[in-house]
């Protein structure tokens, strides 16, 4: 008769099994959701009870962060409160993980609109991966696209072009700072195309590079005159009639040349000036 | 040339301290014997009297509270006392997993044997326990008896001259420890000494010179065999049979003790006169004289007859031959 | 030393024999094929996630037939009596443990060899190139020999008096206080006080520094491990190691087997 019995309970047993499984199908998918970020652990605290096996578990919660990252396209309206908390643990635990700086800190920004955490980390990534320069391009793009900061950005971008060693960059970090639009930046931006100007390796990017520095100089001249203008306003409360008014009431050493090669129009109408050569100050305007 | 003392103890005393209240355990009380080179020792008790502590103190798994001890001269704290040491534990055990002769060679290596000739040592070795036939199982599969066996290979694989075996005879059947008997007889025969504790008292009596009885933790006696019987006849024992039913009467008022057996009647007598006479009593009646037997204290009366004594209530078993 | 080394022999013989080793050993190889489909799962960076596994598993298997074996083998000699008739042979107590001591590293070096061979199958079969090696990975493996000696010599020296199972929590948990010391001390060197300080300095004799004798992180990132950097970690692993396995022969020179 044991035989019997114990024939029965596998039976009854597997039939439990079955039936329950499809019912909590729903269950076994929300099973390891996250649902309330202040419940995730510290990544200090992780690595203290790792066992020595922070790598492994700096990836197992980079996956966690993957599925994470998916979810919202799977089922719409969730937040990704968690995304930070999330990439912060990853990166307490393996501070090295340059890949996990840079998606977390893009999809901060891009996908979560959480701008300022998106800085967080990638600064946090800056520091502990010096050498990866997708993370201060990406400070860069935060700061001009997101956050009007373009002094901060052109320099954010001079470094990933000093880090990445691409000269390239130096292009977009000057027009970064023509943007940016202070003295600061105009120097900064020249003698860092300065620097680029020495390790291009081809023509063509020696000839782009040469064409940049010529209209930065030229718009931090323009600007230069556009300042003494403003001056001259704010003092006699019109315009000048003449350039040579700046240079008479001593707001202008004296009219300053054209680094593009023409001459420094004024228009007293509209009070502006431009660059027979180049025109008006527009650094948005994509041109050579 | 006089023998060299093969082992000598000196007031050899040993005290656990066990549990967690660390309460006194005393195993062993001052014993103090010596055996001579040649001799084959006895050491007899029930169990728990203090044999095995003994004997481990003197192969040094155990280290003596008080006293001291000596192998041929050597103190058993040297290590190298024990080279010249054979021994078998009670219930001896060894690795599953290897063949018998790979066990004498481990063995062998660490008594300091090696190549060639622990490779012939071994052979010979388990030729002569009569595990030959076995040489290809592994350990794991071997009876009691044979593990046994191979323990006392181990003992003398290194030809020491000096055996302690703890429970020899202990697992084998009669055949066994017949052939263990033997083998005891025959090494020293060839002039080993030997020491062994066992609690059936009947292997002592066949085979030692010299007898040391413990009992709780206290050597209560040591001396040749001779010396510790009690030489004189005890009683003389008569066996009968063939007589009436009504005479059994008659013959046990005359005898010490009585009783029927399947064989016949059994009765005792204080002296071989009163047995002498009842023999004739019996043959003038018709039956028939089976035996007259005079008894000797045999060693079990001589232990009990110390134990109590001694105060002790203890009682050693007397299992057959 | 013959007499030490015959029982590190039979040591190897009872672990191999035994097959105390092949399912945990399989188990680990298994994890590592497993890795393959894991790194699936991720974006970018997949060889990674690779190395990792293989790294980590064994390590976690390495250490656990450490603990695991080395209390087994020791403890099951007394509790089995196996060891009356050899201890009672001149060979002193030392000898003894330090017999154990070598079959038993000799044994998770075996092992050792085992996984860190599929190991390297299961990341050549990733990234069809051997330059892995070059990179980190005989530094990452080699010195996980380091971290399992100092396990053996703790398993040994607390199955040399204690129970099995008290063996093992306490190995564990000393191996364990070794990860997280080697994590925690550069916090508590720079605390102002100077307690910390002297903390410090008195658990860098007492705990093993598991996370020095850790190079798992040079397979993952391609780090070069100078020659001198790498033989001055095995030499503090090993020396820490012998320490131990000192104190266990003084433990057990000491302890009556009943």
């Amino acid at each position: 008769m044991r035989g019997a019995g114990t024939a029965a309970l596998l039976a009854l047993s597997a039939a439990a099994v079955a039936l329950a499984r499809p019912a909590l199908a729903p269950e076994a998918l929300a099973a390891g959701r996250i649902r309330d970020p202040a419940w995730l652990p510290s990544g200090k605290l992780l690595r203290l009870a790792s066992f020595g096996q922070r790598l492994l578990l700096a990836d197992l919660y980079w996956l966690k962060t993957v599925a994470y990252m998916g979810e919202p396209f799977l089922a719409p309206g969730r937040g990704l409160d968690a995304l930070h908390p999330l990439g912060e643990i990853v990166t307490d635990l393996d501070p090295r993980y340059g890949y996990a700086y840079q998606v977390v800190g893009s999809n901060l920004s891009g996908l979560a609109h959480r701008v300022s955490e998106s800085d967080r980390i990638l600064e946090k990534g800056v520091r502990n991966v010096p050498d990866r320069w997708t993370l201060p391009f990406l400070l860069a793009f935060n700061k001009f696209f997101y956050e009007g900061d373009f002094a901060g950005a052109a320099a954010w971008a001079r470094r990933a072009a000093e880090v990445g060693k691409r000269p390239q960059l130096a292009l977009l970090a000057a027009n970064l700072a023509l943007v940016a639009n202070t003295e600061d930046q105009y120097q900064a931006s020249i003698s860092f195309l300065e620097l680029s100007l020495q390790q291009a390796e081809t023509l063509e990017l020696r000839e782009q590079l040469e064409q940049r520095m010529v209209k930065v100089r030229t718009y931090q001249v323009l600007s230069r005159v556009e300042r003494a203008i403003e001056a001259f306003r704010a003092r006699n409360l019109r315009p000048p009639l003449v350039l040579e008014e700046l240079v008479w009431s001593g707001l202008l050493p004296r009219i300053p040349a054209d680094p593009s090669g023409g001459t420094i129009e004024y228009d007293p109408w509209a009070g502006s000036v431009r660059s027979s050569a180049l025109g008006p100050r527009d650094p948005l305007r994509v041109t050579q | 040339m006089t023998a060299r003392t093969a082992l000598e103890t000196e007031s050899l005393g040993k005290t656990y301290r066990l549990g967690l209240r660390l309460r006194s355990v005393i195993a062993l009380d001052g014993l103090s014997l010596r055996v001579e080179e040649g001799s084959i020792f006895g050491f007899v008790g029930p169990n728990g009297a203090g044999k095995s502590t003994t004997i481990k103190i003197l192969v040094g798994l155990i280290a003596p509270s008080r006293g001291s001890a000596s192998i041929f001269g050597r103190p058993i704290a040297d290590p190298t006392s024990r080279q010249v040491v054979g021994y078998l534990p009670e219930n001896p055990a060894f690795h599953d997993f290897l063949r018998p002769l790979e066990v004498l060679e481990l063995r062998g290596k660490l008594s300091g044997l090696g190549g060639r000739d622990l490779k012939r040592r071994s052979e010979e070795v388990l030729e002569l326990v009569g595990l030959s036939q076995a040489r290809d199982l592994t350990v794991r599969k071997f009876s009691k008896g044979m593990v046994q066996r191979l323990g006392l290979a181990q003992a003398v694989l290194h030809d020491p001259p000096l055996l302690i075996l703890d429970e020899p005879m202990s697992g084998l059947d009669p055949i066994g420890r017949k052939d263990v008997r033997d083998l005891l007889v025959d090494l020293r025969r060839r002039g080993k000494t030997l020491f062994f504790s066992t609690h059936i008292l009947n292997d002592v009596e066949t085979t030692c010179d010299r007898v040391g009885m413990v009992l709780k933790g206290r050597l209560v006696a040591e001396g040749s065999l001779a010396a510790l019987l009690d030489g004189s006849v005890k009683s003389v024992e008569l066996r009968c049979a063939g007589l009436a039913e009504e005479q059994f009467a008659t013959m046990r008022a005359m005898a010490l003790d009585g009783s029927r057996g399947p064989e016949g009647w059994t009765f005792s007598f204080a002296d071989p006169g009163g047995a002498n006479q009842a023999a004739g009593r019996v043959l003038s009646l018709g039956g028939s004289v089976l035996s007259l037997l005079p008894l000797r204290e045999t060693l079990e009366q001589s232990f009990v007859r110390l134990a109590t004594s001694d105060g002790q209530a203890a009682a050693p078993s007397t299992a057959n031959a | 030393m013959t007499r030490t080394l015959a029982i590190a022999a039979n040591t190897v013989r009872e672990a191999l024999r035994e097959r105390l080793l092949y399912n945990l050993v399989i188990f680990a190889v298994l994890l590592s094929a497993a890795s393959l489909t894991v790194s699936q799962l991720t974006l970018g960076e997949q060889y990674r996630i690779i190395a990792d596994v293989s790294t980590s598993s064994t390590q976690l298997f390495g250490i656990l037939i450490s603990v695991f074996v080395g209390v087994a083998l020791v403890s099951r000699e007394i509790d089995r009596r196996t060891a009356y008739a050899m201890l009672a042979r001149p060979v002193s107590r030392a000898d003894f443990i330090l017999g154990k001591f070598i079959g038993l590293v000799a044994t998770v070096g075996l092992n050792l060899v085992v996984m860190a061979l599929a190991s390297a199958l299961v990341i050549f079969a990733y990234t069809r190139s051997a330059t892995f090696l070059a990179s980190g990975f005989f530094a990452a493996f080699g010195l996980m020999l380091a971290q399992f000696a100092v396990c053996v010599a703790l398993a040994v020296l607390f199955a040399s008096f204690s129970t099995p199972t008290l063996a093992v929590i306490f190995t564990l948990t000393l191996v364990g206080a070794g990860f997280v010391f080697s994590e925690i001390r550069p916090f508590w060197l720079a605390s102002d006080r100077v307690q910390m300080k002297q903390l410090v300095h008195v658990l860098d004799f007492v705990l093993p520094n598991m996370g020095l004798l850790d190079a798992k992180e040079a397979l993952t990132y391609g780090d070069p491990v100078s020659l001198r950097s790498f033989a001055t970690r095995l030499a503090y692993g090993f020396g820490y190691a012998g320490v131990v396995v000192a104190l266990a022969a003084q433990v057990f020179s000491r302890r009556d087997i009943r």
